[in-house]
């Protein structure tokens, strides 16, 4: 049995289709975490809602409630953030079908210089 | 009973689906707050009782007094039972102020508890709305197909870029379970405090109860059983009164309590594997 080709052109193909496959996947990741992204935005407590048992200690609620809002407020911009990085892995991955298109699938630029391409 | 109408009520879906299920404890917790509000009502009736039986007594164990001041000889006992109505007032008054304390600090964390459901149904919908769709791509990320034809060390770096993405999803999805904890230790702290409330409540309701019945039963001349009555009610309520004000001004283990809540999350927080060393998300491609 010999070594499989893995540079004939059926095989350069199929892998170009299945890196755009991937971007497609990786843009549907980035509209999932945005969606994800606003509705932790939307998960606002009111300082009321720690506050049954705080009736003669208000500083408490404060607390908790502040601990919430900024936890809350740093987790919905890290999912922008990790909306915007999904998107940019799915752009990677196009141009590096476009590279392998255009060059029979022998390219040696690396990743990082083709998605910078 | 079949399982159907077991969850009736209840939407039950696969993992990867919607909100799979309200704790029916949730319910619990109005039912508390509807308990408190009941013993507020009831306990406001049994004080009007009390304070009405006890001015009857008082009124006629006077009319007797006054009857039995045209006897000098009993002149003596008089003044004893006249310091019997005065202990008696005063009695009633202590009871009845203890009392107020309490229907005070009660209707305050009623009034203040209407929001503290959200705090179970934020924590429900972190795991629900978050949680579930960010974890549900963790293994979608690793590819495998068509993509397995595409060879060479770029394949190589885009697989490790997709390791450091699963890496920042893991780390995110343990920041939001963190955060669904925090919030179930400060419902959990409210909702034993609205449970206890109602349980004292309950004790001073069967407390001021049971002394109207006895005071209805006791004639214009019983002052030492009345008053032994009174005294009685005010321990009682005096002690659950005190527990549930303790509970309340018990300041600073309840800051340490929330503090240690605090401490947890954000130390939770400052774990930052998988994520850049400013707490962001990890860039894909290597600037």
């Amino acid at each position: 049995m010999t070594d499989y080709n893995w540079f004939s052109s059926a095989p350069i193909e199929a892998a170009t289709e299945g890196i755009r496959a991937e971007a497609k996947k990786w843009y549907g990741f980035a509209d999932t975490t945005e969606t994800i992204a606003q509705q932790m935005a939307s998960m606002t407590l009111q300082p009321a809602a720690f506050a049954v048992i705080d009736v003669s200690a208000a500083m408490t609620t404060v607390d908790q409630h502040g601990a919430y809002t900024t936890t809350q407020g740093w987790l919905t911009q890290l999912f922008r953030d990790a909306a915007q990085r999904f998107n940019e892995l799915g752009d990677a991955l196009k141009k590096c079908a476009n590279e392998y298109d255009e060059t029979d699938g022998r390219s040696a630029a690396s990743f990082d210089k083709i998605a910078k391409s | 009973m079949t399982v159907s109408a077991h969850l009736k009520g209840h939407s039950v879906t696969s993992p990867g689906g919607g909100s799979a299920y309200t704790p029916i404890s949730i319910e619990g917790f109005d039912r508390a707050v509807s308990l408190v509000e009941q013993f507020i009502a009831k306990i406001r009736t049994e004080l009007d009782n009390l304070i009405s039986r006890v001015n009857t007594f008082i009124s006629n164990a006077q009319k007797e007094l006054e009857d039995s001041w045209i006897d000098s000889l009993f002149e003596f006992f008089n003044n004893d039972i006249s310091e019997g109505l005065d202990e008696i007032r005063q009695l009633l008054e202590r009871a009845t102020n203890k009392i107020s304390e309490l229907l005070e600090k009660a209707e305050k964390s009623v009034a203040g508890s209407i929001a503290v459901g959200s705090l179970f149904s934020r924590a429900l919908d972190l795991g629900d709305k978050i949680n579930r769709p960010l974890t549900g791509m963790y293994g979608e990320m690793t590819g495998s197909g068509e993509i397995d034809f595409w060879r060479g060390p770029a394949k190589i770096t885009y697989e490790k870029r997709v390791g450091d993405q699963q890496n920042a999803l893991t780390n995110a999805s343990d920041k939001v379970e963190s955060l669904a904890s925090f919030l179930g230790d400060a419902a959990t702290a409210n909702m034993t405090y609205m449970a206890d409330l109602g349980a004292r409540m309950g004790e001073v309701y069967g407390a001021v109860a049971t002394t109207c019945v006895d005071l209805a039963a006791a004639s214009a001349g019983a002052i030492t059983q009345v008053m032994e009555a009174l005294a009685h009610i005010s321990e009682v309520i005096g002690t659950a009164v005190s527990q549930v004000i303790g509970y309340i001004t018990a300041l600073g283990a309840r800051i340490a309590e929330v503090l240690n809540q605090i401490l947890a999350l954000e130390t939770s927080k400052s774990d930052l594997t998988g994520l850049t060393p400013d707490g962001t998300w990890p860039a894909p491609v290597s600037s």
